[in-house]
């Protein structure tokens, strides 16, 4: 093997490590949000995908409908989708509280489909992109060029707006009184209703939170691909649970990284092996996980004394 | 009958789990400053009626008043605002939040600063185990330590009246005195303390005035001194007879 050869394999090995961060970093910001949720209702919300086509969508109708610029617009989708959230959770989540949870389950996957169904009615069923003026033009351009390896800015965008976003839900996790009450109520929430904690606006909270970041994936996915759909939360919505999965569903930082593991095996299956592999990927993952370690990467057993 | 405003009356309460009725008319007035202990065997509705305070059962009937002001309608983080907390049964202390987090959770509702520092040192004074633990998480804690932080953590809302619990719960001797001890003091400081105890040789002796509940009503009801001395009792809880 010559020495060409091998700087070749070197660069494609990093710029697939560069698309599978910024892929991982996407399917992180999705996951936290299955993951938190999880965390104090144990449910698996399936309508998470749905919010972060929402967050796209919004978008995409304010800046070619109302021509509001990119980052406004932005902005606006994600706080909306914190309200979808929120209702979400009242409308269809907080009547089951104590239902038993195959209800709670079914009424998540009944409210994936229609907000899919209201966004093909409102947008149709066909594939939209941003319209290229209306994205800061700095975007498409390079930020770092080693040989071969290019990284755009908007890469760069996205992996600084991920690693931004999840130091910050660390903080408010850890460091907020919030943030307290929240890992309270995923322990015990009968326990953290008697120091006096509101349980269902904390878990309003945790809802808006969830929606935010995968509000912010979404818009991120839809410029970085160019094209939005209404199904498009599907897909990104079953990958970034295996991904929560993958961590252990429950813990943040699990989450966080069975995104991040998740995007760069399925970039590097896809490159090494075939592109026809890159869904089945996150499966494969997800049932090893299952037959290997349930509790996930991450996911802590229960201490309980008597 | 003592005078004033009782600090915490209950009138004819009725509280249901599904189907069954777990308390059939519930009456009794605690006063301030009074230490009053609920004793009776498993099941006869103890720890409903003490939830049924906390607002996490709500009651069918009757009326629950607090201060003069009834809150049996009232969401259960605002009946701790209004200065009522419980110390559940098996301590429901959080394991994987830290002995720190825990107690600072305990004052959730308040946002006086300086208020909380002191409370948390007068909480470690009461404990100083917890002081040594701070940074450890609870759940790594044995259980009298535990149960000493369930305490701890609800002192630190600054409760006008505490809800305990069977705190000696699976205790060793020696840790049951140290925590009856320790609620013998909290009582001095003004705080009202209603107990519900299966120990009921103990707790009677340290507290004021007792009610005998069986099966979902209040049979008995006396200072504590008589229904130590009380026969029925004596054979019914005290294992004697």
């Amino acid at each position: 093997m010559d020495l060409q050869n091998l700087f070749d394999m070197s660069s494609l090995f990093l710029q697939q490590l560069v698309n599978g961060l910024t892929v991982g970093g996407v399917y992180a910001l999705i996951a936290v949000g299955y993951t938190m949720v999880y965390g104090v209702i144990e449910l698996i919300n399936f309508a998470h995908g749905e919010i972060y086509m929402f967050g796209a969508f919004i978008t995409f109708h304010l800046i070619t409908v109302y021509k509001v610029p990119f980052f406004v617009a932005a902005l606006v989708a994600v706080a909306a989708c914190a309200v979808i959230g929120i209702l979400l959770d009242i409308v269809a989540y907080r009547p089951l509280r104590n239902a038993p949870r195959l209800a709670a389950l079914i009424t998540a996957i009944g409210m994936s489909i229609f907000f899919q169904n209201l966004a093909l009615i409102k947008w149709g069923a066909q594939i939209k992109s941003y319209p290229l003026e209306a994205l800061p033009p700095f975007f498409s351009d390079v930020a770092v060029r080693i040989g071969d390896v290019q990284v755009t800015w908007l890469q760069v965008f996205i992996l600084a707006t991920t690693l931004l976003l999840m130091f910050a839900l660390h903080t408010i996790i850890h460091r907020t009184k919030v943030g307290a009450a929240m890992r309270a109520i995923a322990q015990d929430k009968r326990a953290a209703a008697l120091m006096g904690i509101n349980v269902n606006r904390v878990i309003s909270f945790t809802f808006a939170l969830g929606s935010s970041l995968g509000a912010v994936a979404g818009i991120l996915v839809g410029v970085f691909y160019n094209a939005i759909w209404p199904t498009m939360g599907y897909i990104a919505g079953i990958k970034a649970f295996a991904a929560a999965v993958l961590g252990g569903i429950g813990s943040v930082p699990g989450a966080m990284l069975g995104g991040v593991v998740l995007g760069v095996a399925e970039v590097f299956g896809a490159g090494y092996l075939s592109s026809q592999y890159r869904d089945g990927i996150a499966y494969a993952v997800m049932i090893l996980v299952i037959v290997f370690k349930p509790s996930g990467l991450l996911g802590k057993a229960m201490i309980q004394k008597v | 009958m003592p005078d004033g405003q009782p600090m915490l009356k209950l009138e004819n309460v009725h509280t249901y789990y599904g189907n069954i009725h777990a308390l059939k008319g519930v009456s009794f007035e605690l006063q301030e400053g009074q230490i009053g202990c609920l004793i009776g065997a498993n099941g006869a509705g103890k720890s409903t009626t003490l939830m049924t305070i906390s607002g996490l059962e709500r009651c069918k009937e009757g009326t629950i008043e607090f201060l003069g002001k009834p809150i049996q309608r009232i969401a259960p983080d605002e009946i701790v605002r209004m200065g009522i907390c419980q110390v559940p049964e098996g301590r429901r202390i959080f394991p994987r939040l830290t002995v720190r987090e825990n107690l600072m959770l305990g004052a959730y509702i308040r946002k006086d600063k300086d208020g909380v520092q002191q409370d948390l040192d007068r909480v470690l004074g009461y404990f100083p185990r917890l002081a040594e633990r701070l940074s450890q998480d609870g759940g790594t804690l044995s259980g009298g330590e535990q149960q000493m932080l369930a305490i701890g953590r609800a002192l630190m809302s600054r409760p006008k009246l505490l809800l305990l619990d069977e705190p000696s719960l699976g205790l060793a001797p020696l840790v049951v005195e140290t925590i009856f001890e320790i609620i013998a003091e909290i009582a001095k400081e003004k705080i009202t303390v209603l107990l519900v105890e299966q120990n009921a040789n103990a707790a009677l002796q340290l507290a004021h005035y007792g009610w005998v509940l069986e099966t979902g009503r209040i049979v008995l009801q006396d200072k504590a001194r008589a229904l130590l001395e009380n026969p029925k009792v004596r054979e019914a809880y005290l294992g004697e007879g």
